[in-house]
């Protein structure tokens, strides 16, 4: 078994176990609002969190790109958000814009989460990978 | 047994099977770290596989141990067209040339950038010196059949691409470029048959993937733009497919909540679930492409009469 690092190998932390397809993490950020609304407004930052905690188990090379795309997706979020709530408490033009902002927000929250899972992918298909053949011998 | 070993990673490096080349190329250098050359071929496996910054920083590394190896700048050159700076990638060439004036690939490469550049005499000249320096090269014969399908002279294509595939039945390029000519030509089944056999080689050639798309497209139009769709979604780059995923989120949001203002409230809905079922398409659907092209696959034989 060879024991050479390649650069953008992930280095899995031992709580492997919890390591799950970004995808799945993904679907449900987008699915789960349907059936129950979590709260604090648990649907905009649930997902980033636990897509960063599955890059640090997952010891993911693009971690800190992972990170820094959470930390501006999360500062856009916040300041639509603030946004939103200034004009929902003006109706007139807030009536007209609101729907619009709401589609903004999850757009913004939706692009957020497809980068970081994109970014985390690759990472993840490395680890299978390198996992498929630990299993093998 | 080194010896051996490094032998079996070209081997693997040059039929394609980077995974494997990678794999034998790690185990060679957990015992010998400070070989240029591994991880020289390293760098040209992970390119191939897509793993670009990991590609760059071993061919560093392979540069800061010995940087008067020819074949390192080829590897450089290749990266750089990947990232699409074209200058660099000429630059990397001819430093391969200075270092070995006899380098058919360099010449290729250059050929290649021309080629994009679209820059047709000073492509067919850079083919021209690399079959004075090899004249028997495969990839040259293929370089040239390339050239002229481009033209549209399908007689001498035709002709070069039969040489190659003469000296080497299975070489990826060849048979890629036999079957654009074969579906240039109409000859749906000839075509059919290389682009499968380049995708069973390799099943990353997106350029082989892109030729069996367009082959569906011929057999049957629907079909085929079902093909043609999953096969360039599955290879758009991360950051692409974001934003046409957020386009369509956007397109259909912005339609429905009009749609909504005017007063069509069901219709708006409707419109809204077009997103969902995009998103569960992009998740069912790429896969079971994939499934579909693996079963075509399977019912592959290799005819000795192609």
């Amino acid at each position: 078994m060879s024991n050479y690092q390649i650069i953008d190998e992930p280095k899995p932390k031992k709580i492997e176990n919890f390591i799950v397809d970004p995808i799945i993490i993904l679907l449900a950020s987008i699915f789960i609002p349907f059936i129950l609304n979590p709260p604090m407004f648990g649907k905009y930052w649930m997902p980033i969190v636990w897509l960063l905690a599955n890059g640090y188990f997952l010891g993911s090379s693009t971690i800190w790109k992972e990170v820094i795309i959470s930390f501006i997706g999360s500062i856009l979020l916040v300041g639509l958000i603030i946004l939103f709530l200034y004009f929902y408490q003006n109706p007139g033009l807030g009536d007209f814009i609101t729907p619009y902002l709401r589609i903004i927000i999850q757009a913004t929250l939706f692009l957020t989460l497809y980068l970081i899972v994109f970014t985390q992918a690759n990472s993840y298909s490395i680890h299978e990978y390198l996992k498929e053949q630990r299993d093998d011998t | 047994m080194n010896n051996y070993k490094f032998e079996a990673a070209q081997r693997y490096s040059h039929q394609g099977f980077h995974n494997k080349a990678i794999d034998t190329l790690k185990e060679l250098l957990a015992d010998d770290p400070n070989n240029a050359i591994y991880h020289g071929l390293l760098s040209a496996n992970l390119l191939a596989k897509g793993r670009v910054y990991a590609a760059e920083y071993e061919l560093k590394i392979a540069l800061n141990i010995d940087p008067a190896v020819s074949y390192f700048y080829l590897v450089m050159a290749r990266i750089c067209i990947f990232k699409k700076n074209l200058k660099q990638a000429f630059d990397s060439c001819n430093e391969a040339l200075a270092l070995n004036v006899e380098s058919a690939e360099a010449f290729l490469i250059k050929s290649n950038i021309y080629q994009m550049l679209d820059k047709r005499k000073e492509s067919l000249e850079c083919i021209q010196n690399a079959a004075q320096c090899e004249p028997e090269s495969i990839d040259v014969a293929v370089a040239f059949g390339e050239f002229y399908l481009a033209q549209n002279n399908f007689n001498k294509a035709d002709k070069f691409v039969r040489d190659a595939l003469h000296e080497d039945a299975q070489d990826e390029d060849a048979n890629l470029l036999m079957g654009n000519l074969q579906l240039k030509l109409g000859n749906i089944e000839e075509a059919e048959y290389h682009a499968k056999f380049v995708i069973l080689q390799n099943p990353e050639n997106q350029a082989a993937l892109r030729l069996f798309s367009n082959i569906k497209l011929r057999k049957n139009i629907l079909f085929g733009l079902w093909w043609r769709f999953n096969s360039k979604v599955a290879s758009l780059s991360n950051v692409k497919s974001s934003l046409v995923l957020i386009s369509a989120f956007l397109i259909f949001s912005v339609l429905s909540q009009i749609i909504g203002d005017l007063g069509y409230d069901s219709l708006a809905k409707s419109v809204s679930y077009t997103w969902l079922i995009l998103v569960i398409y992009s998740w069912i659907g790429i896969p079971y492409y994939n499934k579909t092209l693996k079963k075509e696959l399977e019912k592959f034989s290799f005819n000795p009469h192609f």
